[in-house]
């Protein structure tokens, strides 16, 4: 059994806590008596991060992997599928390619829990699929904010996207690239090999998958936990980055069938059709064409109620992991905004490229590297910090440079509380000692 | 011989009385989630925690016990993490030795490896060096750190089927719910529209509702097939094994 982390590996905070959840949760759940490596499969870039944390991981037996910036796949891939085939090679190359081995991928936030691993053992021992997915959750690090609302829905459509995905065909063409088990050796048939950059890898590995094998998917039982994007512009980044792989998949994949390739053109059209089924609505109330809602109405009830259902019963599977659920209100406000994202995302990737570094954030706290600390303290910052403490988190300096958090950090840390590491200080890592004042009683830094 | 007590054996009552006053209970081997949180491991600081040096750990054991368990504790629990990685090692030394490598055909294992020459040899003598210079890791000079926040301990099998079995609970009502709320949502935007004065649209503008049903089909399918798994009464992880 190989968990297969792979990522840039530009968020070593998101990666320790994935590595960790594996490591701690092998070594405790009752039932799962399968061998296990961990290979973390990172990017160059990622790695010169933080180098000596790799290295720590590596030495505590991780197998950590650096996809070699000279590496070339045959059909000349770029991006995570790029790093997917190396893996595979390694897999190849060490023996670990057979069918008495299966690797569980995971993002590089794709935390595991108890339910987790004795799901799989649970698949792998059923022995009558050759690729199980799951439903992720996504709690880790949740903020009260319109993105991780609207995350909420996908945990929810995970049940449309299992009863798809082992149904023939996959009619409503879901699947996700993380928190799915597969037979190596499948895998290591089918690889992760596309022309060019492929935004969406995991998909086109779906459908490789069962144009060549057929309808061998199955359920993985236990949830995967994840985090959701930290603001609009990476929700919308990240979605943009689904409608271009669904476009590409349907533009470059030999092996996609007629009748697969027009319901997953269908999918991306539905996606579509979101914004102009908002704007013939509005249009409609506020010009009176009181006959086109007159038609729309028959269906405005059970498109509201299904969308609806995504929000609440999303919100219900993420309450018992989670430290403060959102009220019935903030819910509303937030997945209003959340999903006018997702219906401008599809639009927004037709008007923009993507690119490899549409990879978004997942460390909440940058973390950054600098070879040498500055030797002169910066003057101490003159804007007024957004939350002080008469709210929920006092001003928070850094000690040696006068340095104060982000507006994002602050957020962040208001929410987490207490509980969290402290940040190190981006403008001076040697100075790690934070001092929280009121604004108006800052220290003179030095 | 002198009856007097030897003071280093009163010392090491005072430290055993003084550890056993401050155990809080015995540590559970059940359920990860009855555990108390101070108990629940996971320490990334394991490395950088092993470094520190034993002398000053004991010099300051008395002035301060529980922070010096807790040391002991977390430094007990990286040995345990590194023995673990070993095996870990070893097991993949063992797969890499019993297959040949396919890619060289000369049984090695290095052909695929990374640049730079890091390999398990290299991963091993660094590791020392890597324990100093962790990034999240203590450096002497500083406090120790604060413990990591015990997140994994809540995601259980327990946890899981729970939250599966009352999702299960209310998918009857959440069909019967969803279907009286969309007919009631429909009944009343046409009694709206019959009751508003209304314009008369341009004819281009006739074809626009045909957008409005491009996703229905899709939201009918997702409907069924989200129901359709709960329905299966598949998803439930069995407690023990």
């Amino acid at each position: 059994m190989i968990f297969q982390v792979t990522a840039i590996g530009t968020n070593p905070r998101a990666l320790e806590t994935t590595v960790e959840s594996v490591r701690y949760w092998i070594r405790r759940t009752p039932g799962f008596r399968h061998r296990a490596l961990v290979w973390l499969v990172v990017e160059p870039e990622g790695y010169a991060t933080a180098p000596s944390l790799y290295e720590a991981w590596r030495a505590s037996g991780i197998e950590v992997w650096i996809v070699p910036t000279g590496y070339r796949t045959p059909l000349g891939t770029r991006g995570k599928a790029r790093a997917l085939q190396y893996a595979c090679d390694l897999r190849s190359a060490r023996g670990l390619d057979g069918p008495e081995v299966w690797v569980y991928h995971q993002d590089e936030e794709t935390c595991v829990g108890e339910d987790t691993l004795r799901g799989i053992a649970e698949f792998i021992e059923r022995r009558r699929e050759l690729l199980g997915a799951g439903i992720i959750l996504y709690p880790l690090d949740w903020m009260p904010i319109p993105s991780h609302v609207q995350e909420f829905t996908r945990s929810y459509d995970d049940l449309r996207v299992l009863d798809s995905l082992t149904m023939p065909g996959n009619p409503t063409a879901g699947f996700h690239g993380s928190h799915f088990v597969v037979r190596a050796d499948v895998e290591g048939a089918v690889g992760w090999d596309a022309e060019g950059y492929c935004p969406a890898e995991d998909l086109l590995f779906e459908i490789r998958v069962r144009a060549r094998f057929g309808s061998v998917f199955g359920i993985l039982k236990g949830f995967a936990y994840e985090k959701g994007a930290f603001t609009l512009r990476d929700q919308l980044r990240q979605r943009r980055r689904w409608i271009r792989g669904i476009t590409y998949a349907v533009r470059t994949s030999r092996v996609l069938s007629s009748r697969r390739r027009l319901t997953i053109s269908y999918s991306a059209i539905s996606w579509y059709s979101a914004l102009p089924s908002a704007v013939v609505l509005v249009a409609s109330a506020v010009l009176h064409y009181g006959s086109l809602l007159l038609f729309t109405s028959f269906f405005s009830g059970f498109v509201w109620i299904s969308m609806a259902a995504g929000y609440i019963e999303g919100a219900r599977l993420h309450r018992s992991y989670m430290d403060r659920p959102p009220g019935a209100l903030r819910l509303f406000a937030y997945g209003l905004v959340g999903a006018l994202v997702d219906v401008l995302a599809p639009w927004y990737g037709l008007v923009t490229g993507t690119h490899l570094t549409d990879f978004i954030r997942k460390d909440p706290i940058p973390y950054r590297v600098t070879t040498a600390a500055p030797t002169v303290p910066r003057p101490t910052p003159t804007v007024t910090p957004a939350i002080g403490p008469d709210r929920s988190f006092p001003a928070t300096v850094c000690r040696g440079c006068g340095g104060s958090l982000s507006r994002a950090e602050r957020r962040f840390y208001a929410v987490a509380g207490t509980d969290v590491e402290e940040p190190k200080c981006r403008n001076c890592l040697g100075h790690q000692e934070w001092v929280r004042f009121a604004p108006h009683a800052r220290p003179v830094p030095g | 011989m002198s009856s007097e007590p030897d003071p280093v054996l009163l010392e090491l009552e005072r430290i055993d009385e003084a550890v056993r006053a401050r155990r809080p209970q015995p540590l559970h081997e059940g359920n990860p989630d009855d555990l108390p949180r101070t108990e629940r491991p996971s320490d990334p600081f394991g490395p950088g925690a092993l470094m520190e040096p034993e002398v000053e750990q004991s010099h300051t054991f008395l002035a301060a016990p529980p922070i010096d368990l807790d040391r002991t504790v977390r430094a007990l629990d990286s040995i345990t993490s590194r023995l673990e990685g070993l095996g870990l090692r070893l097991e993949a030394s063992e797969a890499s030795i019993a297959r040949p490598n396919r890619g060289t055909g000369d049984g090695t294992t290095g052909s695929l490896a990374e640049p730079g020459g890091s390999s398990s040899v290299d991963a091993a003598r660094t590791a020392e060096v890597v324990a100093v210079s962790h990034p999240y890791g203590p450096s002497r000079s500083e406090s120790p750190p604060v413990p990591p926040a015990p997140v994994y301990a809540a995601y259980t099998v327990r946890r899981y089927n729970e939250t599966i079995d009352a999702l299960k609970d209310r998918h009857a009502g959440l069909v019967i719910v969803s279907l009286l709320l969309s007919a009631l949502i429909a009944i009343l935007l046409v009694e709206i529209v019959l009751r508003s004065p209304a314009t008369s649209p341009p004819v281009w503008i006739a074809v626009l509702p045909l957008v409005w049903v491009v996703p229905l089909p899709f939201f009918l399918l997702s409907f069924r097939g989200t129901h359709r798994v709960l329905d299966r009464n598949h998803l439930n992880l069995p407690e023990t094994k």
